[in-house]
């Protein structure tokens, strides 16, 4: 699905990922976790293209195609979904619309027929009950007056809307109780396939709970320092993030 | 809130006059009397030619009416020109200065004596058309800075002055500006060296004393790369019935990551409560930021004057450049101001804060007028202002001219106004704790102003307050 | 009778007249204004931005304009705008080429819009259409102004409302000229206490376009709401000069002006609120918003505020930029182009404004217009 190989990057002077590896097999869970500052947020922005960041070495190759090379759209169209961890508000541009021109774009990418309106309000119906989104949600503008929980289940239920190949959740579960985390772990489950391939960059092992990984990472200082079962997540829970630090050191 | 209205405005505290003997040549302007200056001075042949091209210039020009204010223009014929304490015109240190003039010093609280001296400030003290003593110059001397009268400047730094004089502020920039560069009379002259931070504030200031007379000084002040200074300027006039005129030029050079602080408080007489009198302040203060993030920060409060018309400028010429203005303005009775500043961008990344707080209170009429300029080669420029307007009587008068030109597609500009009342409700919260109405709005004010009032020195700071409740006394209606 | 003119003007007003037909009935008085008067140009302050010129070098020929109403209206003979003071608002009523005057009489209350659409179709036409709109007292009423301006022509518009205590008005103007095309409309509405005013300028295109708009609220509690928006392009330029006169106190007004300029395109807003002195309990607010899509574009804005009463609540804003970077990239990231982006940024930009029309009709034609141009994005669903 995506390989990333030695990727290094950099925002003004300053280096991010330090040489980063990593592969993620289709429809395997990978969660990344580390300390606050070990680049969790810089991996995601990086793959979904964002312009700060420069990319100062390494390759990363996602379904055979050099992802680097691609706009932050292509590489949607090609599949990659990223969860922020902070939507943007967007006033004035009405969930609505917005879905609709990027499902529009998605599927025509992909070489499918166009909804027609009936199927696509079909569709936001289906998608927006798996995150219990209520349906006036939709009618306002991008995530504008939404709550921090609101937010969150906004993105999965776009993620669900455009169903990517990859889907990167970036602290997806920040900022959210128990119940909304619920509601978004169950609309990330919903959506395992094993075509489909989940990166869940998280601070703490709660979402791990509901989400159950694969693979765990730690990342820290900008490089994989430690891979494991779903059980490191537990022992770093336990142990806290010292105790890697300690190990590398 | 009748009771105040009871309350007179408080008189204004620097209404003397100093009796010193004074030499002042006779009224009028012609090429004669500019002879007469630059022979008087004793000025180098390049200067008095200078002088007489800014005058032929001034006489093609009009005297500008575009700004908010109306008075009754000054007959430039009924002005001396020239007038300077009779006495030894020049001392080695403040201490043999004249008695008479020393105390004009103790009563404007001038930072002379030791206890301020302690404080570590320079000054540089104008009379009239003249400068009377700098203080601390050997100090300063030690570090290569050179803070001393223009006049003399023109004397032993002939080749700085030459250099910059009329650069920034070129004789043909408006009509007031090239009067000055022919009739400059003094000022003070400042040159701190590549990578000094000057280590104490300089500070200059201005007494118009001489009936009759008009103030003319020019002030120039050069930072060399990577150095920083803050300068301090105050002003006061003596009480007369008729208006007095000061045209005053300012020009500032900052290069490469040097940094200029430059601080006024304005407190000229503003004439009294029924309009009579007070000083036309028509000034041309401007700065350049030349280098390479270089950065010049102008504050000012601004209580005296019966009419203002002045606008701090920034040139930000060099990348990464700052320009910075906070003002207060506050204009009572019957004062008129129009005061603002323009930022013109022409370095890339080049940023500008604009932050205006007009207090309108008597019969007055106070204006912003700012130029925002974003010109094509500024990529990535950034410009914020915040105009806020505060009426304390409805006689009163508060007004906004912003003009925003925007050149290019990466800039950003943004520009936000307000004007309302001062807020009863705050008065009698005040009030049910106690304060009198006076403190109240004295309180409130200063906490409107606040964001201005912590940009200046600490000991300007203390001194502002005091003018702003002193300016604001009686003014609610 | 002799007068004598500044030269400037003069050749404007011989050009007149070969049309007399139609007269203001205080021609001599507005003939006589003109004496004080020069030909626009850059040094006078309302000028300051907007270059003239090539207005003033044209060959225009004065002749009628092609006036299609609905429901019919009979152009009139006799006109009473109110004077003006500038120099083409005189020089419409000294020679305007047809005149429309609507009655609404008191408590008539109309739920079908006045439509008049006002074509002009030669190279070199000159027009100087003139309308009078009368709301008596409750009347209420919607009133569409639609300018087509083919060719290289000039039209050279004014307009009187008069609104009686109580009364509604909704006002669409719409422009949608050739790039080639001059454009000044001239509007002054006088609101009589409670009346209640929405004034909405849609710029759809036009090589250069001035728009001067003059609200006065006479009477308290009169509402005053003005708004507009401009997506110059090329080389073309769109001008809105507004005042807002709060003469008397409790009345409120609410003005937005949006601009997106495009290549090298120029906008300029000059917005006044004036608060006279006795206009207690004021509320204005003001705001012009602007996003830069060239760098060879240039945008001149002058929110301006006078104010002669202290209780009062007034504020203005004025802000020149680009869009969001985050909301670009977030818009990206969903598999959006660029362009595509962009543009459902620029529909919601333009819409806030165009939203502000009661004007149901108009908001959809508006809106399809500009999509079928490819300048917005049409909302759907």
């Amino acid at each position: 699905m995506i390989e990333i190989k030695d990727l290094k990057a950099s925002i003004g002077e300053k280096e991010i990922l330090k040489g980063l590896n990593l592969v993620v097999k289709p429809g395997e869970i990978h969660a990344i976790m580390g300390p606050n500052g070990s680049g969790k947020s810089t991996l995601a922005s990086v793959l979904a293209g964002r312009e700060d960041y420069e990319v100062t070495g390494g390759e990363v190759v996602f379904n055979g195609k050099n992802l680097l090379e691609m706009a932050p759209e292509e590489r949607a169209r090609e599949g990659l979904f990223l969860a922020f961890q902070y939507p943007v508000e967007i006033p004035g541009v009405s969930n609505m619309n917005f879905l609709k021109a990027a499902v529009g774009e998605v599927r025509k990418h992909r070489g499918e027929e166009a909804l027609s309106a009936k199927d696509f309000l079909a569709l936001v119906k289906e998608k927006s009950a798996l995150v219990e989104l209520d349906g006036q949600l939709a009618h306002r503008a991008v995530n504008e007056g939404f709550s921090g929980g609101e937010k969150k289940r906004n993105e999965v239920f776009q993620m669900a809307m455009l169903e990517p190949k990859l889907a990167i959740l970036d602290e997806t579960d920040s900022g959210l109780d128990i119940d909304a985390l619920r509601i978004v772990a169950q609309g990330v489950n919903a959506m395992r396939s094993p075509e489909r391939s989940f990166i869940v960059i998280t601070h703490y092992q709660r979402l791990l709970d509901y989400i159950v990984p694969d693979v765990v990472h730690v990342l820290y200082k900008g490089r994989i320092v430690k891979t494991g079962t779903k059980e490191l997540a537990l022992e770093l829970e336990e142990k806290g993030y010292d105790w890697i630090k300690e190990t590398v050191a | 809130m009748e009771i105040l209205d009871e309350i007179t405005g408080k008189d204004y505290e620097f209404g003397f006059t100093t009796n010193i003997e004074s030499e002042k040549i006779p009224a009028g302007l012609n090429e004669e009397i500019i002879r007469v200056i630059s022979a008087k001075k004793n000025e180098p042949s390049w200067l008095l030619d200078w002088r007489l091209e800014a005058f032929k210039i001034w006489q093609g020009m009009n005297e500008p009416e575009w700004a908010h204010v109306h008075y009754t223009k000054p007959d430039f014929q009924a002005i001396s020109y020239y007038s300077a304490p009779k006495s030894k015109p020049k001392y080695n240190s403040l201490d043999e200065i004249d008695p008479e003039m020393r105390k004009t010093m103790d009563r404007l609280g001038i930072s002379m004596d030791e206890q301020k001296r302690l404080n570590g400030i320079a000054v540089d003290f104008v009379m009239d058309s003249v400068s009377v003593a700098t203080s601390f110059k050997e100090k300063l001397a030690e570090l290569g800075i050179i803070f001393c009268s223009i006049s003399e400047a023109v004397q032993e730094h002939g080749d700085l002055v030459r250099k910059y004089l009329g650069t920034v502020v070129p004789r043909t920039d408006n009509f007031y500006a090239a009067l000055n560069s022919a009739v400059f009379t003094d000022g003070s002259f400042c040159y701190i060296p590549k990578g000094v931070r000057c280590p104490m504030e300089l500070s200059t200031y201005f007494r118009i004393n001489e009936a009759g007379t008009g103030q003319f000084e020019r002030t120039l002040l050069i930072a060399d790369e990577e150095s920083y200074v803050s300068y301090l300027e105050g002003c006061t006039a003596p009480q007369r019935d008729e208006n007095q005129l000061h045209a005053a030029v300012v020009e500032l050079v900052a290069m490469e990551k040097a940094e200029i602080k430059y601080s006024t408080v304005q407190n000229w007489y503003p004439g009294d409560k029924d309009g009579n009198g007070g000083v036309f302040n028509f000034v041309t203060k401007r700065g350049l930021c030349d280098g390479y993030k270089s950065k010049i920060s102008w504050t000012q409060v601004e209580t005296g004057s019966a009419v203002t018309w002045k606008y701090p400028s920034c040139i930000l010429k060099g990348d990464y450049s700052v320009g910075e203005f906070y003002s207060v303005a506050v204009t009572n009775h019957f004062q008129q101001a129009d005061t603002g500043t323009k930022m013109i961008h022409i370095g890339r990344n080049t940023h500008s804060t604009i932050i205006s707080k007009g207090i309108s209170a008597g019969h007055s009429n106070n204006s912003y007028r700012g130029l925002v300029q974003i010109n094509s080669s500024a990529k990535n420029a950034r410009n914020f202002s915040q105009c806020d307007s505060l009426l304390m009587t409805d006689t009163s008068g508060a007004h906004t001219f912003p003009y925003i030109e925007v050149n290019n597609s990466s800039a950003q500009v943004e520009h936000e106004a307000t004007t309302s009342k001062i807020g009863e409700d705050q008065i009698f919260y005040c009030l049910q704790r106690g304060l009198d109405e006076e403190q109240a709005i004295s309180m409130i004010v200063n906490g409107y102003a606040k964001e201005v009032l912590n940009k200046l020195p600490m000991e300007f700071a203390v001194e502002a307050q005091k003018l702003l409740a002193i300016s604001l006394e009686g003014s609610v209606g | 009778m002799e007068r004598v003119l500044n030269h400037s003007i003069q050749k404007w007003l011989d050009a007149t007249l070969a049309f007399d037909t139609i007269r203001h009935q205080n021609h001599d008085a507005v003939l006589a204004s003109m004496e004080s008067l020069e030909f626009p140009h850059s040094k006078m302050e309302d000028w300051k931005y907007t270059r003239t010129q090539k207005l003033n070098q044209g060959q225009w020929v004065l002749q009628r304009s092609e006036v299609i109403s609905d429901p019919e209206f009979q152009a009139v003979s006799s006109v009473q705008t109110q004077m003006r003071s500038g120099f083409f608002g005189c020089l419409n009523q000294v020679a305007p080429t047809e005149a429309f005057s609507l009655d609404i009489a008191p408590n008539e209350s109309f739920d079908e819009p006045f439509h008049f659409v006002i074509k002009s179709n030669e190279d070199w036409a000159w027009t100087q259409p003139s309308f009078e709109l009368t709301l008596g007292e409750h009347a209420c009423a919607k009133v569409v102004l639609h300018f087509i301006g083919k060719h290289n022509g000039f039209c050279n518009a004014l307009l009187d409302v008069t609104m009686m205590e109580g009364s509604h008005l909704d006002l669409d103007i719409i422009q949608d000229n050739d790039d080639s095309f001059f454009q000044i409309l001239d509007i002054r509405v006088d609101e009589a206490s409670k009346s209640h005013c929405n004034v909405l300028t849609h710029t759809l295109n036009g090589g250069w376009t001035r728009n001067n708009l003059w609200m006065s609220l006479n009477g308290e509690h009169a509402h005053a709401a003005l708004s507009g928006f401009y997506l110059p392009q090329d080389g073309q330029l769109v001008d809105n000069h507004t005042v807002v006169d709060h003469r008397v106190p409790n009345c409120t007004s609410n003005e937005l002006y949006k601009g997106v300029l495009y290549d090298k395109s120029k906008g300029v807003f000059n917005g006044k609120v004036f608060v006279r002195k006795d206009a207690q309990k004021t509320e204005a607010y003001q705001s012009n918003k602007n996003i830069m899509m060239s760098d060879d574009a240039t945008m001149d804005s002058k929110p301006e505020l006078e104010i002669y009463a202290d209780d009062v609540r007034c504020s203005h804003g004025s802000t020149t930029g680009q869009f969001d970077e985050e909301a670009l990239f977030y818009l990206r990231a969903r598999g959006l182009s660029a362009l595509g982006a962009k543009q459902l940024l620029v529909s919601a930009y333009v819409n806030e404004v165009i939203n502000r029309s009661n004007n149901a009709e108009v908001v959809t034609f508006v809106k399809q217009e500009l999509s079928a141009r490819g300048r917005i994005i049409a909302d759907e669903v």
